[in-house]
């Protein structure tokens, strides 16, 4: 089995503070891994650190082999909500098709009708077609996670990073949100971090847990109250 | 205030109207940046400029253009390095060069008029702001189309741009050199004290009619060419100050479109109310 995702001895220091010290683990193709921990335990700066976002103290990270500016096209990312501005005036459809934006400046850049085709297919998997020209600002948090979801995955990439989107949503937006990923999850690797403990022991493959360092990493589903009194 | 010549009034016409299009495109930028509070600032930090050149004799248009520039770079730097707390520091050292500008102006030998400064003089600008005005207005319209996609989309989440590797850091270079010289641009227009607010009434208003981004950008410029010409009548029927009529006009028109989107609210839930009742 290929490895989509090899991290390595990797360190990531802000200012004088230590966000992850030495923290290696690696994410095989076609797996589900989830990245749990207490609060400030470092995994958004490790997501940070894997999309190239924050710098590197030391340690390496690959990507299906490469690093990250050759391996870019490859990923999609679903950030955290609070990470854009809801306010902004925007559909639903120029958002997702922002996701098709060329890595550069792009200069007199135009969409061309192969992307609004793929929009469209997309929208229309995530049955989500009939928000296509609402504002984002107007949608409710599962519908503007959904958004997100199809704007990562405009590109087809083959891993799929996501920081805690089941968060602020109720019970049952939750748990669509995870039947997505799963359903996703046939074709694409998936790392996301979360804090649903019921539900991750449910879908994952396997789950990584860290606090500054990596604790404990395996497909042995356990709570993490069981991980706590392990180590 | 004198009489004002026909010749005067012409050029401030025009130095408007290529005003509003450049405050109105980069207004809407500023406001979906949260830069408003910053672009006052860097106006405060030019005055520092424009002292130094009465001072030293050299031509304050330039002391301010020099100023500008290295405030929003400046500003800009603090604000990505520190965040939040680079609050403090820009405030002082807006403060700062704001106070040396002062200082020097009141210890140069030339006698100068603080109101056209603090509240702006359209009638008394010169040809080479009217051109400076005119080339500038043509590079923010050039730049905004041609990078139209990606500014969009670094201005709704620069985060996401960064990762689909869209140059974010020259984009953003090159907004805070714009934003650098639309400040002396609306400094003669409508004066350091009330630059914030020609920046921010005709983005805000068009922000409240409209939820698509190009039509913002387009109702903004529009709002903004009809307070500058309105503005404008004013200061020239009134001899009053043109700034001072520009941002009164644009002022009360964004308090009472406010105003009554908040009483269609109020209706709306009480047509809701009487329904359920
Ligand atoms: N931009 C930053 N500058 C300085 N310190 C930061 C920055 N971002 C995060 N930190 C610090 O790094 C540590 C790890 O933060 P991180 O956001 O990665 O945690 P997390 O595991 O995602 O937490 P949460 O579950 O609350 O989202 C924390 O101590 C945090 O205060
Ligand atoms: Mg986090």
């Amino acid at each position: 089995m290929k490895t989509a995702l090899e991290v390595d001895h990797l360190t990531v220091m802000y200012d004088h503070l230590i966000a992850l010290n030495n923290v290696s683990f690696s994410v095989a193709e076609g797996d589900f891994v989830a990245i749990v921990g207490p609060n400030g335990g470092g995994k958004s700066t490790l997501i940070k650190a894997i999309l190239n976002l924050v710098p590197v103290a030391a340690g390496n990270i690959r990507i299906f082999g490469e690093d990250y500016h050759k391996a870019k096209g490859f990923v999609g990312y679903v950030p955290q909500q609070s990470a854009f501005d809801s306010q902004f005036p925007i559909t639903v459809k120029d958002v997702v098709k922002m996701g098709r934006l060329p890595s550069s400046l792009g200069f007199f850049h135009r969409f061309t009708n192969e992307d609004e085709e793929k929009v469209n297919a997309i929208l229309k998997e995530l049955k989500i077609e009939a928000l296509a020209d609402r504002p984002i600002g107007e949608l409710s948090g599962g519908q503007k996670q959904k958004v997100l979801l199809a704007r990562a995955l405009v590109t087809d990439p083959k891993l799929l990073i996501l920081d805690e989107p089941t968060a602020n949503l109720d019970p049952p937006s939750r748990k669509q949100i995870y039947e997505l990923l799963q359903e996703i999850n046939k074709k694409i690797t998936i790392l996301m971090i979360s804090h649903d403990d019921e539900h991750l022991l449910h879908y994952a493959s396997s789950i990584v847990y860290i606090n500054k360092k990596v604790i404990y990493q395996g497909s042995e589903m356990k709570s993490f109250d069981m991980i706590m009194t392990t180590v | 205030m004198l009489e004002i010549s026909h010749t005067a009034l012409l050029h401030a016409l025009i130095g408007g109207v290529l005003g509003s299009i450049i405050c109105g495109i980069i207004g809407v930028i500023i406001l979906e940046k949260r830069l408003v509070m910053m672009s006052g600032g860097i106006a405060h930090v030019s005055y520092g400029g424009i002292g130094l050149g009465i001072y030293a004799h050299f031509s304050p248009l330039i002391g301010a253009i020099v100023f500008a520039l290295a405030g929003s770079l400046g500003i800009g730097h603090f604000n990505r390095r520190h965040g939040e707390k680079s609050d403090v520091m820009i405030g002082i050292f807006w403060s700062v060069s704001m106070a040396l500008g002062v200082l020097l102006t009141q210890l140069s030998d030339i006698d100068v008029d603080f109101d056209n400064y603090l509240f702006g003089d359209i009638f008394s600008v010169s040809k080479t702001v009217l051109w400076m005005t005119f080339i500038l207005a043509l590079a923010v319209i050039f730049i905004f189309i041609a990078f139209y996609q990606t500014m969009k989309a670094y201005l709704f989440d620069e985060e996401y741009a960064a990762v689909q590797g869209i140059h974010v850091r020259t984009l953003e270079i090159v907004l805070y050199i714009l934003l650098g010289l639309t400040t002396i641009v609306i400094l003669m227009m409508v004066g350091l004290v009330l630059t914030v607010g020609l920046y921010a009434a005709p983005a805000a208003i068009a922000k409240r009619l409209t939820k698509d981004f190009k039509k913002v950008v387009i109702y903004s410029v529009i709002f903004n060419l009809i307070f500058v010409i309105i503005g404008i009548a004013i200061a020239y029927v009134f001899q009053v100050a043109s700034g001072a009529g520009i941002i009164f006009i644009a002022g009360i028109t964004y308090f009472v479109l406010t105003f009554i989107d908040d009483l269609k609210k109020r209706r709306k839930v009480m047509d809701a109310e009487s329904l359920n009742a």
